[in-house]
């Protein structure tokens, strides 16, 4: 990293806490607040029904092929290897797009209890065989009639191994797009029939989804109790990373989390539950400027810290065991800290969650 | 130095500056919260360390030198102690050595000793604010400090924070709000010892050196935080050998003795085991106590649903079940210490078998192992039964807080229910959590604000005001934002209970007048039934007084009796309370039924019967049962009302005192004892035949109140259907007095018990009409004819 870059980034680092620490001046409230943080979750998953609306119509797309090769796959790539590569290359594309918006606004989702079905289903179940317990109770049906009993979330359990080729279930070849002489992580042609049935219940889980938000009338219960929720979740979320590709390398057996790293989601929660605050925190400015400034840089400190492990992972490095166990503990020390807070600041405004 | 650490630093510094300048808005610019420095002391020591993993002393001496100013800055503001001060400067040293020699392991060390003895100093520093009454000053050392981990249904505590706000408020005293703050410290701060040590011992088993040497510095410098209390409880001596341990694991794990450090930590957790740093108030004592036995009652509900034959057949239920045991099982731990020093071998023995309940519990849940139903409830009951011969008398005392924190734990399940698009689910959370809540502070309730009581009874069932009620919006499958919206008001009004409850501060008049009109009501009920029954027994059919009123007395005998029976007994009824009303309501309902069709007969007949002496010896002087079922009758009709009444008065003395209810007591008995004298005066000066249609009329609303509150006992126990009827909300009182509630069952119940009534008049009016013409009928057929007419 070049010195410029450096003093430019710490430069940014300053300002985006002048930001955060001007724009609220202890004003009276008003529900102008809850209706940002509506504002800002109706725009999250418009963006993510984007995603999926496209990474449906690669999966249309995908089955008319396959279906015309009548599911012999070998034959399949042996016709269209051009078409199938630009194709898997969209459907990684659109997935990536539909996730990342998912995590920006998944703090929210999970945080708040009329929404947290949708995080079950869409990102955080597990499926039958982790726990019978927990798993949400519902079929994957596939168009030859089969069906898959708790099957667990469409992203992690359906959608990230079907396209990246961690689930063997799901792949019915293995190829080299890239024409490296290897077929590595994410060269695969999925089965079409999962493909078509975990695209459509995708999208029409992310519609649902939609529909919800847009009749959510959010309350200021809602907006801490997403906060309180999640924000001690983060050791969860590191546990995960640290089992994840991104960290254990080739010895993980785990197979979700390969297209994007945990620590990619633990920042879009983050920003979602920092953006929330900074709506409604004013509140708080109002009967405890104290207890806000800390508030307000325990979020900063937090997304700071995991956007630099984040960048650090970016650019290629990999943690070891020991040390995601270190970073992870202190990001959860963090996480407990600002939890706490908030937790004071509820009790503080006299609300009940 | 790489690019990262390089950047980290001045982002760091530049941070610390910006915020440190920033945050705390409204203090002077130039004065820095003792938390923001906190937190650059900390952020600074960690940076230190990831510096020194990267092989950058420099950029790693340069941050330990910056958290030195801060913890200079820090120590400057307050007054530590000089072994406070010694350990860090020491630890500070241990720091600058270990950079120097590279030794990754002894900073961790350093910083976690540096940073637990800072909490040690906050706390130091903010007890003594609070003590001196500077609630500006306590609030901000409050902000430097830990937090005890949240979990599913247990939130970061905020004891502390309150207790400052309420000294601010005046709402308590210095010494007082003291108390409350160091409650919450000290349980926070053992938690946290108890997981460093825990860290210690579980790095270990996965080599991570780092880890564990930072867990063993904090867990060296948090041990002084609640050594005292520990010293206080179990002596000077005893405190010395633990001390000395705690000096024994910072040497073995700054030496690199890992595995020596390890043992020595699983040693101590050990032994601290069975200590409580924060003395739990009564409150809390008598709150987790109530807690342990409501979630292991619902395990073992909650499991019976899940397993059926040998099978999982409803997941979801096992994993509720899996969720209030943890709920137990955090509330026993909390009293373990306190249960410890009552009875070791039964606390021994109750930590088993919650052991083996968790672990067969989570095999079910894994579809390892899956244990039969009725195991589980015969180890729960177990478990419960021991509890309870622990559990000093106190902590049973109904109410607290307990009641109100599973009913919140089981309103979750509803709306955890709705979402998954559960409602039978939901439905039967919804009925739990009912069932719970009008089993306990709903009797106690309605002494204090039967307002309140009405709002909630609204709020579960059908609506209050424009709020619509929790099982309307269930049986409309609404979905979770109008659940939401309904929970929300629920959780203010079960808020607004909790706080009347235990405020104790309700006027003293207030409760008198509450408790005499509950006796009053249900002794009226009573009267009422007596003296519709008593109407007809006149001439020779008075001596169907006699087994009358020996039901009665026996019933009345049987409710002081068990007014005085010993508190168990009382709790462990009322634990069934609403099973126990159902199965007497409907014997009532069934004996008087069988009554009311003697009755009409006997009113309109009486005068028939009198002429045919043979028929009347049939149907009265043969009928030795009758004997039976009027004392029957006399026994369920003053019993089904005085249990009940007994079993709140019970619970009213705890709350409002003995002489408080005895005085409503007596104004309410007076009250009855008033009406029944006016009833029975009349009953005498008014004209038989209007007194038998007045005594019945009384007897069929009755019977017809009886149905309804019958039917809706029924229903929040889970044994009859329920329907409701949209748009109807009838008035509260309707509910109380007259027993209608808006449900099709409740109403088609009543409206039957009304046909009856009037059908059995009918039929009586024919039957008499019919044989009364018969009778003519004959005599005019055997009449002699008029000599004129021969």
């Amino acid at each position: 990293m070049s010195r410029i870059k450096e003093w430019g980034l710490a430069a940014a680092t300053i300002v985006v806490t002048l930001l955060v620490s001007t724009t609220h001046p202890a004003a009276a409230h008003t529900d102008d607040d809850l209706a940002a943080v509506r504002d800002y979750a109706i725009e999250q998953s418009a963006l993510q029904k984007a995603g999926t609306e496209q990474f449906l119509a690669v999966a249309q797309q995908y089955y008319r092929l396959a279906e015309g090769a009548e599911f012999d796959y070998d034959a399949l790539w042996n016709t269209h290897a051009e078409d199938l590569t630009t194709l898997m290359s969209d459907a990684k594309d659109a997935w990536l797009e539909a996730s990342t918006h998912y995590e920006l606004n998944e703090g929210l989702v999970a945080g708040v209890p009329s929404l947290a079905y949708y995080d079950v289903l869409l990102d955080a179940g597990p499926n039958g065989e982790e726990d019978p317990a927990e798993a949400l109770d519902w079929t994957l049906e596939l168009p030859d009639g089969t069906t898959i009993e708790k099957p667990g979330n469409y992203f992690h359990h359906l959608t990230e191994p079907l396209v990246w080729g961690t689930d063997d279930a799901f792949v019915a070849l293995r190829v080299d797009f890239d024409g490296d002489g290897n077929s590595s992580l994410g060269e695969v042609l999925p089965d079409a029939g999962i493909f078509i049935a975990t695209a459509e219940g995708l999208d029409a889980t992310t519609a649902e989804l939609q529909s919800a938000i847009d009749e959510w009338e959010p309350t200021i219960e809602d907006a801490f109790g997403a906060i309180i929720t999640m924000v001690p979740t983060m050791n969860e979320y590191f546990g995960q990373w640290k089992d994840s590709a991104f960290v254990a390398g080739e010895t993980s057996t785990e197979a979700s989390f390969v297209a994007t790293s945990r620590l990619f989601d633990v920042n879009g929660i983050l920003h979602g539950l920092a953006m929330t605050y900074d709506e409604i925190g004013p509140r708080v400015e109002a009967v405890n400027p104290d207890l806000h400034g800390q508030i307000v840089a325990g979020f900063e400190d937090l997304v700071t810290y995991v956007g630099d492990l984040y960048d650090q992972e970016a650019g290629g490095k990999r943690f070891t065991g020991e040390e995601a166990e270190l970073f992870g503990t202190e990001a959860q020390e963090k996480a407990d800290r600002l939890a706490g807070l908030v937790s004071q600041a509820v009790s503080e405004l006299e609300l009940s969650i | 130095m790489s690019g990262f650490v390089r950047f980290t630093g001045i982002c760091l510094i530049a941070f610390s500056v910006v915020a440190g300048a920033l945050v705390p808005a409204s203090a002077p610019a130039a004065e820095v919260s003792v938390a923001t420095r906190g937190m650059a002391m900390r952020d600074a020591l960690f940076g230190a360390q990831t510096a020194l993993a990267a092989g950058d002393q420099a950029s790693a001496n340069a941050l330990v030198a910056e958290a030195t100013q801060s913890v200079n800055a820090i120590l400057s503001s307050t007054n530590s102690t000089e072994e406070q001060r010694s350990v860090i400067a020491s630890a500070l040293r241990m720091a600058d050595t270990a950079i120097t020699e590279g030794n990754a392991a002894n900073l961790a060390f350093a910083r976690g000793m540096i940073w637990a003895t800072f909490m040690h100093v906050s706390f130091d520093a903010t007890v003594s604010a609070v003590e001196a009454g500077d609630t500006t000053g306590a609030g901000r050392w409050l902000l430097l400090r830990d937090f005890r981990p949240a979990t599913r249904l247990d939130r970061t505590s905020t004891g502390a924070a309150d207790a400052i706000r309420l000294l601010e408020i005046g709402e308590i005293t210095a010494e007082a709000a003291s108390s409350e703050l160091q409650s919450d410290l000290l349980d926070t701060y053992q938690a946290r010892l108890s997981e460093s040590l825990r860290t210690v011992d579980e790095a270990h088993g996965q080599a991570f050196t780092l880890s564990m040497a930072e867990a063993a510095g904090e867990a060296a410098a948090y041990w002084p935080i609640v050594a005292p209390s520990y010293e206080m409880q179990f002596g000077a001596g005893e405190r010395q050998k633990i001390d000395e341990q705690f000096t024994a694991l910072s040497i073995l794990a700054t030496s690199g003795d890992w595995q020596g450090a390890a043992d020595l930590a699983a040693s101590l957790s050990e032994v601290l085991a069975d200590f409580r740093a924060a003395e739990l108030s009564p409150e809390e004592q008598a709150r987790r106590a109530g807690q342990t036995l409501i979630y292991l009652d619902l395990v073992s509900v909650e499991y019976s649903r899940g397993v059926k034959n040998g099978e999982v057949v409803v997941p979801i239920e096992i994993a509720e079940a899996q969720s209030f045991f943890a709920g137990a099982r955090a509330a026993f731990n909390d009293l373990r210490p306190t249960l410890t020093t009552i009875d070791p071998e039964k606390t021994a023995e109750v930590a088993q078998f919650l052991t083996e309940i968790g672990d067969q519990i989570d095999q079910t849940a894994l579809a390892q192992t899956i244990t039969p139903s009725e195991t589980i409830r015969d180890s729960t009951a177990r478990t419960v039964e021991i509890l309870r011969s622990l559990f000093p008398e106190e902590w049973e005392r109904p109410g607290g807080d307990a009641e109100f924190d599973v009913i919140a734990s089981l309103l979750d399940q509803v709306e955890k229910a709705v979402a998954a698009g559960q409602y039978a689910q939901a439905e039967s959370a919804r009925l739990e959590a009912y069932a719970v809540y009008d089993a306990g502070a709903e009797k106690r309730l309605l002494a204090f604000s039967p307002g309140l009581v009405q709002e909630l009874e609204g709020l579960f069932w059908q609506g209050s005001g424009d709020t619509q009620g929790l099982l309307t919006l269930l049986q409309q499958e609404a979905g979770s934002k109008a659940i939401r919206a309904t929970r929300l008001e629920l959780d203010g009004a079960l808020k607004a209970a909790r706080l009347q409850l235990g405020s104790g501060s309700t006027a003293r008049g207030t409760v008198v007048f509450n408790a005499a009109t509950i006796v009053f009501r249900e002794g009226l009920e009573a009267v009422l039934i007596l003296v519709s029954l008593t109407a007809s027994m006149i001439g020779v059919n008075r001596r169907f007084k006699k087994p009358l009123a020996i039901g009665s007395a026996l019933a009345f005998f049987t409710s002081v009796v068990l007014f005085f029976a010993a508190r168990s007994l009382l709790l462990s009824l009322s634990r069934y309370g609403e099973k126990l009303e159902a199965i007497v309501s409907v014997i009532a309902i069934g004996v008087l039924l069988l009554v009311m069709n003697w009755f009409f007969h006997k009113v309109y007949w009486t005068r028939w019967i009198a002429g045919h002496h043979k028929r009347r010896r049939l149907i009265i002087g043969g009928a030795a049962g009758q004997t039976i079922g009027l004392v029957l009758l006399g026994f369920t009709s003053v019993f089904r009302e005085g249990g009940e009444t007994v079993l709140f008065l019970q619970a009213l003395v705890l709350d409002a005192g003995t002489r408080v209810v005895i005085e409503g007591t007596l104004l309410g008995l007076a009250g009855v004892a008033v009406v029944g004298v006016l009833v029975f005066a009349l009953q005498k000066k008014l004209p038989h035949k209007k007194m038998l249609i007045l005594t019945g009329l009384m007897l069929a609303l009755v019977l017809v109140t009886m149905v309804g509150t019958t039917v809706h006992v029924l229903q929040v126990v889970g044994w009859a259907p329920i329907t409701p009827i949209a748009n109807w909300q009838p008035p509260y009182w309707a509910g109380v007095w007259l027993g209608i509630f808006p449900t099709w069952e409740g109403v088609v119940m009543q409206l039957a018990a009304i046909v009856l009534v009037i059908g059995s008049y009918y039929l009586a009016e024919f039957h008499h009409h019919r044989s009364a013409a018969a009778v003519a009928q004959r005599a005019a057929a055997n009449a002699v004819p008029h000599p004129s007419e021969a």
